[in-house]
């Protein structure tokens, strides 16, 4: 047997040059990014409930792709959602155990032109942010999929879940998630 | 339900401005100044493959895997693993590309008939392999006719080379860790079946497709390879992720477990209860095929097809 065999490789095409000078991404990857960025920036932002570290969960999880993946892979996307899930549930999770200090810092450093809706949305994903950090990870990862406006269809692929068992998981999700909410962060 | 609509009420995602430009101005700047390297474009062919040729392919990968798994100690050709459980290890298509180039560190040599060849009926195939008759309840959904193979018993030897592995690493420009002098121009000596395969129908089949094989249980022997030379090079190569590291490490006994790879994101696997002993069932992604597989009484069994969970676990039960 020629193990060989099993794996077939070819290089990418060369990087070019953009417009700024940077290296640009292949040309697949750039198709795959654009395509992609925006709803791998709302799966991250639905669990840390920040913009600018979702867009820094999305950048952790195109380079961890880049890397590792062909962007003609068929299983791209769903490999995407999936780990932007992954990576912004590890972030909360890590950083629930920074101090309340640290915590107070970062939401201080916020403005807003509507400071009091402004506050009552970062009291939201706060709340949600926690409660998501307490469940257990797959319950967690498929809420933030499909909360992130992500179709059944892409819920299953990115879950490895047929597309007739994702109401029963998200309704068992659910149940989770409420049971957290009721307990609060003090058990 | 009334808490499912308080949850959606926070879990409502607010409007959110998304800038792609920037977004890739800042993964381009990333990649230049730290020098991430694309992914070569390795497309396993069992990815796409259905049905028989992915389990073959993955079989063949498990057993290749098992080389991460070796322990035990000793002087001479010694048995230092006999499969007698399986366990599903999570490996990516950059991981799939490093088993794929354990020829690398050595020269692996297989006999040439290593192929199940097709049999007149079942009483044939028993009577070749020695191994006792099978039955399964085929559903009725897969209605083509059977068709029988057999495979003799079949060993394959691996001997490390320290030349090769840093030639296989010059060429892609990398150095190889150095290769432990005692492992250079070891052995082992992976033996496979015989085994027996009845398929009803095949890869393009309109019908559905369904395989059931019984093979006695792998084993590999080794003539002096230990568990910390084997595990310490292979496990440190810069190509094997520190994920699949892990997941070979935390396996509780390398010395008789299988390792089933499981392409992430194209497949999942999960234990399951299969003639009163534990299994491991693999689905893809598509929903479309699945498979089992377990080990009992020295023999290893799988059950796979164009079937859903249920399906291929009625079979793999109805077995006899």
């Amino acid at each position: 047997m020629d193990l060989d065999a099993v794996a077939v490789i070819e290089r990418p095409q060369v990087s070019r040059p953009n417009a700024t000078g940077a290296t640009a991404v292949p040309a697949a990857f750039e198709r795959l990014f654009r395509a992609e960025y925006a709803r791998v920036v709302r799966v991250a932002y639905r669990v840390v409930g920040d913009q600018a570290e979702a867009e820094d969960v999305a950048q952790d999880v195109f380079v961890a792709f880049y890397r590792a993946h062909s962007p003609d892979m068929p299983y791209a996307p769903a490999w995407l959602h999936r780990a932007a899930a992954h990576t912004a549930l590890n972030a909360i999770r890590s950083r629930s155990r920074r101090t309340a200090r640290e915590e107070r810092d970062a939401t201080g450093r916020e403005a807003s032109a509507d400071p009091e809706g402004a506050a009552l949305e970062r009291e939201r994903a706060r709340e949600v942010r926690a409660t998501l950090a307490r469940m257990p990870r797959g319950a967690a990862e498929l809420l933030a999929l499909r909360y992130s406006g992500l179709s059944y269809a892409e819920v299953a692929a990115a879950t490895g879940t047929k597309i007739d068992q994702v109401g029963t998981r998200l309704r068992r999700a659910h149940d989770a998630f409420r049971k957290e909410v009721s307990r609060g962060p003090h058990r | 339900m009334d808490h499912i609509d308080s949850n959606e009420k926070l879990l409502a995602m607010p409007p959110l401005a998304v800038d792609a430009d920037t977004g890739l101005e800042r993964l381009a700047s990333t990649i230049q100044h730290t020098g991430v390297r694309p992914a070569a474009r390795a497309i396993p062919g069992f990815l796409f493959a259905r049905q028989a040729k992915w389990l073959a392919a993955a079989a063949a990968v498990a057993i290749v895997a098992t080389t991460l798994t070796m322990t035990g100690v000793a002087d001479s050709i010694l048995q230092i693993f006999e499969v007698k459980q399986v366990a599903a290890v999570t490996i990516t298509p950059t991981d799939i590309k490093t088993l794929g180039q354990l020829s690398q560190f050595g020269k692996l040599t297989w006999p040439s008939q290593t192929e199940p060849h097709q049999v007149a009926s079942l009483a044939a195939a028993v009577s070749e392999t020695g191994l006792p008759p099978i039955s399964v309840r085929v559903p009725a959904s897969i209605t083509a006719p059977a068709t029988y193979g057999a495979m003799a018993r079949t060993q394959a030897t691996f001997v490390f080379d320290a030349s090769l592995a840093q030639a296989s690493a010059a060429a892609i420009g990398r150095t190889a860790p150095p290769m432990p002098a005692k492992l250079d121009g070891s052995t082992l000596v992976f033996s496979g079946g015989p085994a027996i395969v009845i398929s009803y129908g095949g890869e393009s089949s309109p019908s559905g497709a369904l395989y059931v094989g019984v093979a006695k249980a792998p084993t590999v022997s080794s003539d002096g390879a230990t568990v910390a030379e084997l595990q310490s090079y292979l496990l440190s190569q810069p190509s094997v992720s520190p994920a699949l590291a892990a997941q070979i490490r935390a396996i509780g006994d390398p010395a008789s477990t299988l390792p089933v790879p499981i392409p992430v994101g194209q497949a999942q696997a999960k234990n399951v209860s299969v003639h009163g002993t534990t299994g491991l069932f693999v689905g893809d992604s598509t929903g479309l095929g699945s498979g089992v597989i377990w080990v009992q009484n020295g023999l290893v069994y799988v059950v796979g097809g164009t079937l859903t969970e249920s399906e291929v676990l009625a079979v793999a039960n109805s077995l006899k």
